[in-house]
């Protein structure tokens, strides 16, 4: 990869340098930006875009401590390298080049793809469009809240889960019938749950769980993820998790029959309701799951 | 883990998801659990409906530590780090019980005297003289001992070779080095050997053998103006003890031993098939064929039927047979006899130790300690020509009382692990532990003659003494008074 030496106006703001905060001239040290040739008043201005994105209209108090936060020496080196620094680029080649060809294996499973995926992701990290005569480096984006390495995998994994979705969509008839898939009928009438009664209860019940609670079960019930793949999305132990799930099991039945009850249904009318076919819900989950996917997708293009 | 009810699994699924999703790098900081707690129920409360991101986290999980991963892992050379780490040991402990099986040192003499007739004395040296490798270094220990055990599993054909007598006088021989004489020396048959040597003699061999004196034994021989046996090849053996005690039952070749197997085979299965009459014919000794061996002594043929009255003449034959080997072997208990007796171990060589359960008497004073280690159940005793003797298989019998007191016994009494033994002027001995240690008792000044009888009834032991007196002892034999003393006043015998 060819290194472009341009070197950007990163002067976000006009303060001096002597007119610094005494924090930004201690995490100006803490971070080598020197070394980059980045001056304490691009350093400022980068802190302060960081402080605009998370914490907008907050005190001075609070910036400083989301500043010291930060991983500072990486969101530098992110910064040197989006600005086209020789030695930045070296020095993130030297890191985390081998990391990013790992990171996109363990994300797709297989190497061909895995090396596509990457060198897609260097080029985007380089930066291979224009925006008003600047180039535009995917590094640019980095706020140094979590590491650069973990950064790496969250933007691959980004990657990964859109070009599968597209994939998917954009998939022909022809493929698929070639690969056996059978496609079903058209819904002819959207059938009617026999009582509305059960979605309302259903979704009281859910708004009752605590939102980590709900994470679980979706997880679980939805995504299929093992236990300890949960576990470590929450940040408790796999055996946490099982006994959450049982312990939530119950409760949400137990809600589910007292909002049916509540609702005029006796106990047996509210036992035979819960074990109800999906197919008598009024929800239109292919709509509802589109809709979701859409605006993630939108959102996150939106973000960069 | 039970199962979602399908209408809540509808709704979980069907909430509808925030309009704005984390960035990249809210949500690293959120799988770094480095968010603060505000923004993190923020992100949560998202994950919780959208599937979107929950796939991206789950994807951006850091990989598990190899060090779990390691742990998970079965140890794969525990076995052979186990096996390698106890090698040596067992390797030593091979060794170690090969040498005590193999000791040279207990042959049954009954062997030797077949052994003496189909030993026949090498060839000519000068004809056939040593090849160059017959003669092992010292230093060559290992190798030599592998042929020499090789040398005894040969064929009769590779015998002669084998068995060949060193010629040279070279320092490394191992024969120059535990001989004093290198000069090869015909071979002695090993009939002629004992009946020349008269018991004293025989005991002074043994002596010699056991106290490690190499040369006396060369000594003796030459003094009774006989050639001194030339030890044989036993490359490698360097114990100068070890080597001795092989020297006088150099004999044994592999075909030798062979012939005396096959004899001995042949002798098992007749008196097999003569016990097996016996047996028939005696229907009271129908439980054990060890008790027969016991009682065959002791049946009276004239009151047995004709066919087994000459299945008793045929034993009694065997056992005072004319043979050579019988005749030698009669009266197997010489002291230097005995010490060359066949080990327990060992299968039984000659046919005299098959007919008759009085085979061989060793002189092993740790014998009956060893015996009721191997097993707690009683011993079995009997007094065999003036001497106590013992058995745990009613095969192989030891002496069980030390000869250095010159005791001639005439009677054993024994019950359980109590053994009673008396003998002539009224010794009488006690072993509370089956044998292991005794206690040598005086009847007192009032009994006179031999012991003749032993009685023992619950915790009284009456003996019987050859002027028919008869003493009875109540206390384990501290002290002892006249069964009928009529008025007199009980004697009191106490321990020596």
């Amino acid at each position: 990869m060819k290194i472009d030496t341009i070197r950007i106006d990163m002067n976000f703001g006009s303060k001096p340098a002597e007119a610094a905060l005494p924090v930004v001239s201690e995490l100006f040290e803490k971070s080598g930006a020197m070394r980059f040739g980045l001056t304490v008043t691009t350093f400022e201005g980068i802190l302060e875009q960081v402080a605009s994105k998370y914490s907008p209209g907050a005190s001075p108090q609070q910036k400083q401590q989301l500043w010291r936060d930060l991983r500072i020496e990486e969101l530098v080196l992110a910064r040197a390298c989006s600005a086209g620094n020789d030695l930045a680029w070296v020095e993130f080649l030297n890191k985390y080049r081998e990391k990013l060809y790992d990171i996109a294996r363990g994300v797709t499973k297989e190497d061909s793809s895995a090396r596509d995926l990457a060198d897609s992701l260097y080029a985007d990290l380089y930066g291979t469009t224009e925006k008003e005569g600047r180039r535009v480096s995917r590094l640019n984006f980095y706020m140094g809240r979590g590491s650069l390495e973990g950064w790496l995998r969250t933007v691959v994994a980004q990657e990964f889960v859109n070009r599968y979705r597209k994939q998917k969509r954009l998939v022909s008839l022809e493929e698929e019938t070639e690969e056996g898939v059978q496609f079903s009928s058209a819904d002819s009438v959207p059938i009617q749950m026999a009582d509305h009664r059960l979605g309302e209860a259903t979704d009281d019940a859910l708004n009752q769980l605590a939102a980590e609670d709900r994470l679980v079960l979706a997880a679980y019930y939805l995504d299929n993820r093992t236990l300890t793949e949960i576990g470590r999305i929450v940040g408790v132990h796999e055996s946490t998790i099982s006994r959450r799930l049982e312990k939530l099991l119950k409760m949400l039945r137990k809600h589910v029959m007292t909002g049916l009850q509540s609702k005029g249904m006796d106990r047996v009318q509210a036992e035979e309701a819960l074990e109800a076919d999906v197919r008598y819900l009024t929800v239109d989950v292919r709509r509802r799951l589109q809709e979701n996917r859409s605006a993630a997708f939108q959102q996150d293009k939106g973000s960069d | 883990m039970p199962e979602l009810s399908n209408s809540v699994r509808q709704r979980l699924g069907a909430r509808p998801a925030p309009p704005t999703h984390p960035d990249a790098d809210t949500l690293t900081a959120y799988v770094e659990q480095v968010l603060p707690a505000g923004e993190r129920s923020q992100v949560v409360e998202h994950l919780a409906a959208c599937d979107f991101c929950r796939e991206i986290v789950a994807l951006s999980l850091p990989a598990l530590p190899e060090k779990t991963l390691v742990q998970t892992l079965p140890a794969p050379s525990r076995f052979w780090t186990f096996g390698f780490r106890w090698a040596g040991a067992l390797a030593v402990i091979a060794i170690a019980v090969a040498l005590v099986i193999e000791r040279p040192g207990h042959k049954e003499p009954a062997a030797q005297a077949p052994v003496a007739k189909l030993a026949e004395p090498p060839q000519a040296d000068s004809a056939n003289p040593p090849k160059a490798a017959d003669s092992v270094p010292v230093e060559n220990i290992a190798p030599a001992v592998i042929a020499s055990e090789a040398s005894r599993t040969s064929p009769l054909s590779s015998s002669s070779s084998t068995r060949r007598p060193p010629t040279s006088g070279s320092s490394s021989d191992v024969a120059s080095l535990t001989s004093n004489s290198p000069t090869p020396m015909p071979r002695v048959e090993s009939n002629v050997r004992n009946e020349a040597m008269d018991v004293k003699e025989a005991r002074d061999v043994k002596d010699a053998l056991h106290s490690n004196a190499g040369p006396a034994v060369g000594g003796i021989l030459e003094a009774r103006g006989q050639p001194k046996p030339a030890p044989p090849e036993r490359k490698g053996f360097v114990n100068s003890n070890l080597f001795l005690a092989e020297d006088h039952n150099y004999a044994y070749t592999n075909s030798y031993k062979d012939a005396l197997q096959e004899k001995a085979k042949a002798d098992a299965e007749r008196a097999k098939k003569e016990s097996a009459l016996a047996f028939a014919v005696n229907p009271e000794a129908d439980a054990r064929k060890s008790f027969l061996r016991k009682a065959l002594p002791t049946l009276n043929p004239t009151r047995l039927g004709p066919l087994a009255a000459t299945a008793m003449s045929a034993v009694k034959s065997a056992t005072t047979g004319s043979s050579p080997a019988a005749e030698t072997l009669a009266g197997e208990r010489t002291p230097g006899a005995s010490s060359f007796a066949a080990a327990p171990a060992r299968p039984p060589i000659s046919s005299r130790a098959v007919a008759s359960s009085a085979a061989t008497i060793t002189h092993d004073p740790d014998a009956t300690r060893r015996a009721k280690t191997a097993t707690s159940e009683p011993l079995h005793w009997r007094v065999q020509d003036g001497k106590l003797v013992n058995s745990a298989d009613m095969n192989q019998w030891h002496e069980a009382y030390p000869q250095s007191d010159d005791i001639e016994f005439k009677v054993v009494q024994a019950q359980g692990h109590e053994v009673w033994a008396g003998g002539t002027n009224g010794t009488l001995v006690h072993s509370w532990d089956g044998g292991v240690d005794w206690q040598k008792l005086n009847l007192g000044d009032a009994a006179a003659g031999d012991i003749e009888k032993i009685s023992l009834s619950g915790g009284d032991v009456q003996v019987k003494t050859s002027n028919g007196q008869h003493l009875i002892s109540r206390d384990g034999g501290k002290t002892w008074a006249p069964l009928n003393p009529q008025g007199a006043k009980p004697e009191t015998a106490q321990p020596k």
